[in-house]
């Protein structure tokens, strides 16, 4: 189906504040990383990390209380801070690319794909091999 | 369990952080067991089954003269009166195999073979099955070549046709989980196919995607989201983008508009990899799915990862997104394409051989992965667009 135009903008519109969040975030950020150069010896691996965190925040689109936390510079800090949503039984900390990344393991997913392909191994009864093509055992229908 | 039950079950565990839901659909699918060509006194070695093609009657070797068809077979004119009881000797090209095949049928042949007009050996698919369909081979130009020779020379040549194969239509599920909290109307959605080829487990393709979808399923939970944030599995992706086609298709204007943008994640892991972005362009595509590909472009940068920019020719389950007027995008590690000299240095591996040597093969296993890949490529997914308003 069409969409109306006026809907299609609206989706860019949000990407854009997006990229203009970042492209701000990209230009103070170079800002730092010249300041910090001349400040201190610190190892390329630490270095590049809070940097990364800072151009992943800016991602996230806009984190204004995150951000200001994250970047000493004395930013213009008039953004309001956002109240987190809270899912029951307590707060959860709103998402962040840092901490979602931190969180991810190779050996959980190296470990998922060892159970896969356990599950392939249903599909060897019909095809003769592991398989997980629809329709076989390696996929099972849920409703039927 | 199999690959949907594991993924629901992963999913139900994790409470009512997600709603689930699960999308039926029906699919066609086919099966080859067993298939045998002999032309004159060979065996073609290059001859292949067609996709989604019938079995010989009763699953037996039909016998029979090999009969040349006019042209290329694109209308039941092409095939003379001695086509029936016996094989229909094709041309390929100007239409497609599944009408070769159905005139073939109509026609009265017993079985058809389709020889290559190019170098190499033919393969293809029937496409949506016809009753009037029959057993379907491709053969390369080189095995035609005496075939040809003898027939166009008034000479009779026979053959043995046999093929044990089954098509048959069953239904298959999307599956989709969508986060409690984040304002509904306005849904970032990425995906995976839950599917892989017949031919074997699809460890990378897409294990690697689903698994890697599922993985920041399970530790999103740890967080709270301003936008809903919507997961989801397509079954069928190798039969053709069914799953993420029908569920693309069938949403009411209203879900289309809950849906911000669709992110692909078809093959994380390739051994011999790249770093590949597609090239998404809102001259081409709907208006933002440029921006989703910039976005991915920046955040390689921030990583110091060099990258690069591949064909957005709805090869995968973006497609319907896109066709839909919903903004999409990915990133991948490539397929049977070749990695470039200038790859090479920037990714190692090896130029000259595929991205995936062992893409829709039975070697696509666990030992078919790049760890540092597909550690990578999971990364990028938090980077990008949890958090669109």
């Amino acid at each position: 189906m069409v969409l109306q135009s006026e809907s299609s903008e609206s989706r860019v519109v949000s990407i854009s504040c997006l990229c203009t969040s970042f492209l701000l975030l990209l230009f103070f950020f170079g800002i730092f990383i010249l300041l910090h150069r001349h400040a201190s010896n610190l190892k390329m691996v630490g270095y590049s990390r809070s940097q990364v965190a800072a151009a992943g925040l800016a991602l996230m689109g806009g984190l204004p209380a995150a951000l200001a936390a994250q970047i000493p510079l004395g930013l213009d800090n008039d953004h309001q801070q956002q109240t987190p949503l809270h899912s029951e039984g307590g707060a959860l900390p709103l998402v962040s690319t840092e901490a979602l990344q931190d969180s991810i393991k190779i050996d959980n997913l190296y470990a998922r794909a060892k159970e896969l392909y356990e599950i392939a191994k249903l599909g060897e009864e019909e095809y003769n091999h592991p398989t997980r093509v629809i329709g076989g055992d390696g996929t099972m229908i849920l409703s039927r | 369990m199999g690959t949907l039950s594991y993924i629901y079950s992963s999913l139900a565990e994790l409470g009512d952080y997600y709603t689930l839901s699960n999308q039926s659909f029906p699919a066609v699918t086919g099966r080859v067991t067993e298939y045998r060509l002999v032309l004159g006194d060979q065996v073609p070695s290059s001859a292949l089954s067609m996709g989604l093609t019938p079995p010989t009657k009763d699953k037996e070797p039909v016998h029979g003269d090999i009969v040349l068809v006019a042209n290329s077979g694109c209308d039941t004119s092409d095939f003379p009166a001695e086509v029936a009881g016996n094989i229909a000797f094709v041309k390929r090209g100007s239409c497609t195999f599944g009408t070769k095949s159905e005139n073939a049928g109509r026609a009265g042949a017993v079985a058809a073979v389709v020889y290559n007009n190019d170098e190499g050996p033919l393969s293809g698919t029937l496409g949506t099955p016809s009753p009037y369909h029959v057993a379907t081979f491709g053969v390369s130009d080189t095995d035609a070549a005496p075939v040809l020779k003898k027939l166009k020379g008034g000479k009779h040549v026979d053959a043995i046709a046999y093929m044990d194969a089954d098509v048959s239509i069953i239904h298959t599920d999307n599956i989709i989980a969508q986060t409690s909290a984040g304002d509904p109307d306005n849904c970032v959605m990425l995906g995976g196919h839950s599917d892989s080829v017949t031919e074997g487990p699809g460890i990378n393709d897409d294990g690697s995607g689903s698994l890697s979808v599922l993985e920041v399923a399970k530790q999103l939970t740890k967080f709270d989201v301003n936008n809903c944030v919507r997961f989801s599995w397509w079954a069928g992706e190798e039969e053709g983008l069914l799953g993420s086609d029908y569920y693309a298709g069938t949403l009411t204007p209203e879900e289309n508009q809950k849906i911000r943008l669709f992110m692909d994640y078809d093959m994380m892991a390739s051994p011999n990899f790249a770093y590949q972005i597609y090239n998404a362009t809102n001259d081409a595509s709907p208006e933002g799915s440029e921006e989703l590909r910039d976005l991915y472009i920046n955040w390689y940068k921030s990583q110091n990862l060099s990258y690069t920019l591949i064909p957005f020719d709805g090869r995968s389950d973006y497609d319907g997104f896109i066709r839909a007027g919903i903004p999409a995008g990915g990133i991948a590690t490539g397929a049977e394409g070749i990695k470039t000299k200038e790859e090479e240095k920037q990714f190692g591996g090896k130029a000259g051989d595929w991205y995936d040597p062992c893409y829709h093969q039975l070697c696509d296993d666990v030992s078919n992965l790049n760890l540092t890949a597909w550690e990578v490529n999971t990364k990028v997914r938090p980077a990008t667009c949890y958090d669109c308003t």
